[in-house]
Formats: C-alpha cells, structure tokens, sequence
C-alpha cells in the first residue's frame, strides 16, 4: 500500500528536504501522510489524536530529517513509522495522564476499557474495546512487525509486559469476534 | 486434556513456543483451529483499509516548521549564551570550504534549540512542583535535572572557549536528549492508570 505513494520519493527529494527544503519535505508529508494516520488511528482512541499524532510526528521528520543517515531502501519509511508509533504511545499516555488528572482516578476509564458486547461485532469495533495499551501493543506487534523487545523499549516497559498484552488483545478479539472474523 | 493458552498460541506462531506446546498442537483439532483463527485474525488486522486524515495538516505543519525556525534565529540573537554560539560558530565560517557544513550545523543547532525551549514549555506544564512522587522518580528527576545543568556549563564553558560548532551542536544535542527523558519522567510519574 505504502509503494505507490513512495516511488514519488526519490533520492534528490530526500535529499533536498534532508537540508530543510519545505517543498522536499512536503513530498515526504505526501509521501507518508495514510501510513502515519492510519497507524495513529489504529492506535489512539480518536480522530483528533490521530490528527495531533500526524501533527507531531511530521513537525519531528522536519527537525530531525537531516540526522537521518540510512540509505538502504525502506529505510525512511521505517524510520518515520517509529517515530509515528512512538509519538502514538506518548499521546496515549498524556491522554491517560489528563483524564487521571481530570477524573481523579479513573471512574471515567474504568466504565471504558475492555469491555466485553457478548455478541459477534466486526473487526473494527472489536479493536475500539481494547484497552490503550492492548490495541497499541497488538498493532505493533502484528502489524507493525516490531519485536516485543522493541516495543517494551518503546513504553518502556518489560518484554513481559508486551507479551500479556498481546496474548490479552487476542484473548478479548478471540472472545468478540466468534468464529468468524467480519472486517 | 488441557488445550494451549492464548500465550502459547502466540508463542508457537512467532517460533518461540516449547516442544510440548507443538507436540500437542500436531494433534489437537481444537487447538489447531484455534491457531488458525489466530492466523485469520491477524490477516484481517492488516488488511484493514487505510485512513486518510479529514483535514489537509501539511498548512499548520509548515507553519510550525518556518515559525520555529524564526524563533530560534531571534532567540539566538537574543540570548547572550546563543550570542556566543553563534561567535563560535563564525570562527569557522572563514574555512570557505567548509561553509556548507557550517550552514548545515548552524541550522541543526537552530532546531536543536528550538526543540529544547519547546520541551521546556512542555516541562511547565507537567512538572509541576510540590507533586507527590515515589523516591525512585524524584532520584530519577534530580539526576536528569543535575545533568542538564552539567551540559550547560558545558556550553558556556564551549562558547566562552569558542570550540568548534560541531561540538557545541553535540552539548545541544545531549541537552535535548536529557530534556526529553525529563519530561517523559515527569509525564510517567503522574500515576497514570494503564501502561
Ligand atoms: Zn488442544
């Protein structure tokens, strides 16, 4: 999906947006804008995180370009993806922090997280109940290809950790989804 | 007879489940569907469709990009430590063949400086003082914060010295670092539920 947006980039573009040029760096924008939303919108809770997600993370691809060295093809690409995911995990964490700070403990989120409809729903729906963590940790993993150990250094959490997540992401998809997957 | 976990499931499908874990998969039905399914999942997570944001961000984000440029600029002409950066940095500036690099790392050390008055603001608002905080943070916090009054001696100390822009790039680079690991700290410590 990713292949046809980026055959646009070629090397001079990365180059010339490597040293700060605002139209290199809004082929790059162009470039990756989807990949970048989609993966904030899998991983956030709303369209406005994603929206600020997207925000922050070209806003750091143009400050920080011009330090990055890879070559190999793909390697842009990667490199934009982590920092997406890790700005994605820093969004979800301030969102936690702003409603402990707002709700006083929860009682709010408590009513939210994983909650279990008993019925079959579709794919989409089902991944909206996950908790923060959970859905963040099962698209990382499963789509974005990062190891567990990559994405506990990312929450800075323990190998552990991502791997309970997981399995418990897959437990409560299992338990909503039923026998049949509907996306 | 006991079926596998959804741990072990896992585990089997990224080649780190145990022999016994396979050994009963080979000849479970249930478990075996079980797996599938967990094969199926996952096919349909990345054949979901992609997104494309409602809104046009690029205009805001180009903005922000040309305004901090701007701010750095002034706040270095402003700030009589980045007064002296930018002396340091026209001790090289006669090297004609180096004027490239030069302007690049002037640029770098712009940003740079930009990021890390960014991530001051950002500061403010989290670390706010007389928070309650275990004894492990509040280490963490003071170590960070003795480090980054450590890396600004050093940039005066570099300035007054007139080292090379390079190296006084690097003290920027470090002092962002630790700011950053500062505020994240911070952010953490806030007791937030989940993670
Ligand atoms: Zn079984």
């Amino acid at each position: 999906m990713t292949h046809l947006t980026l055959a646009a980039l070629d090397d001079l573009a990365i180059q010339r947006a490597k040293s700060g040029d605002l139209g290199a760096l809004e082929q790059v924008y162009r470039a990756y804008e989807s990949m970048v939303y989609s993966l904030a919108r899998r991983m956030c809770r709303t369209p406005e995180d994603a929206e600020e997600v997207l925000q922050e993370t070209f806003l750091e691809v143009c400050r920080s370009i011009k330090r990055f060295r890879g070559s190999a093809p793909g390697s842009l690409t990667a490199w934009v993806k982590r920092i997406a995911s890790s700005k994605a995990l820093i969004r979800i964490r301030y969102e936690k922090y702003r409603e402990t700070e707002e709700f006083d403990e929860g009682g709010f989120l408590a009513g939210r997280k994983d909650q279990d409809v008993g019925v079959s729903v579709d794919l989409e729906t089902a991944l909206e109940q996950l908790s923060d963590t959970a859905r963040a940790v099962v698209w990382l993993h499963d789509v974005g290809g990062y190891t567990h150990e990559e994405i506990a250094g990312m929450m800075q959490k323990t190998i552990s950790f991502s791997k309970s997540q997981l399995s418990r992401a897959h437990t409560r998809l299992r338990t909503m989804l039923g026998e049949e997957i509907r996306s | 007879m006991k079926h596998l976990t959804m741990s072990e499931l896992i585990a089997l499908r990224d080649n780190e489940g145990t022999a016994a874990a396979r050994e009963h998969l080979s000849r479970c039905e249930m478990c075996t569907a079980e797996f599938e399914r967990l094969y199926q999942r996952v096919a349909a997570l990345k054949a979901l469709p992609e997104f494309r944001p409602a809104r046009d961000r690029w205009n805001v984000i180009r903005s922000d990009v040309a305004s901090e440029r701007r701010r750095a600029r002034r706040w270095m002409g402003m700030s009589g430590v980045a007064a002296a950066a930018v002396m340091a940095l026209a001790v090289g500036v006669s090297q004609l063949a180096n004027n490239n690099v030069q302007a690049s790392t002037e640029q770098e050390m712009a940003d740079l400086m930009a990021e890390s008055q960014r991530l001051e603001t950002m500061l403010q608002s989290v670390g706010q003082p007389g928070r309650v905080m275990n004894g492990l943070t509040a280490a963490a916090i003071a170590d960070l914060e003795d480090r980054i009054a450590f890396i600004d001696a050093g940039i005066s100390e570099a300035q007054s010295r007139r080292y090379g822009p390079a190296d006084v790039r690097d003290l920027w680079e470090q002092r962002v670092s630790l700011m950053g690991a500062l505020v994240n700290t911070h952010v953490q410590q806030v007791g937030y539920v989940g993670f």
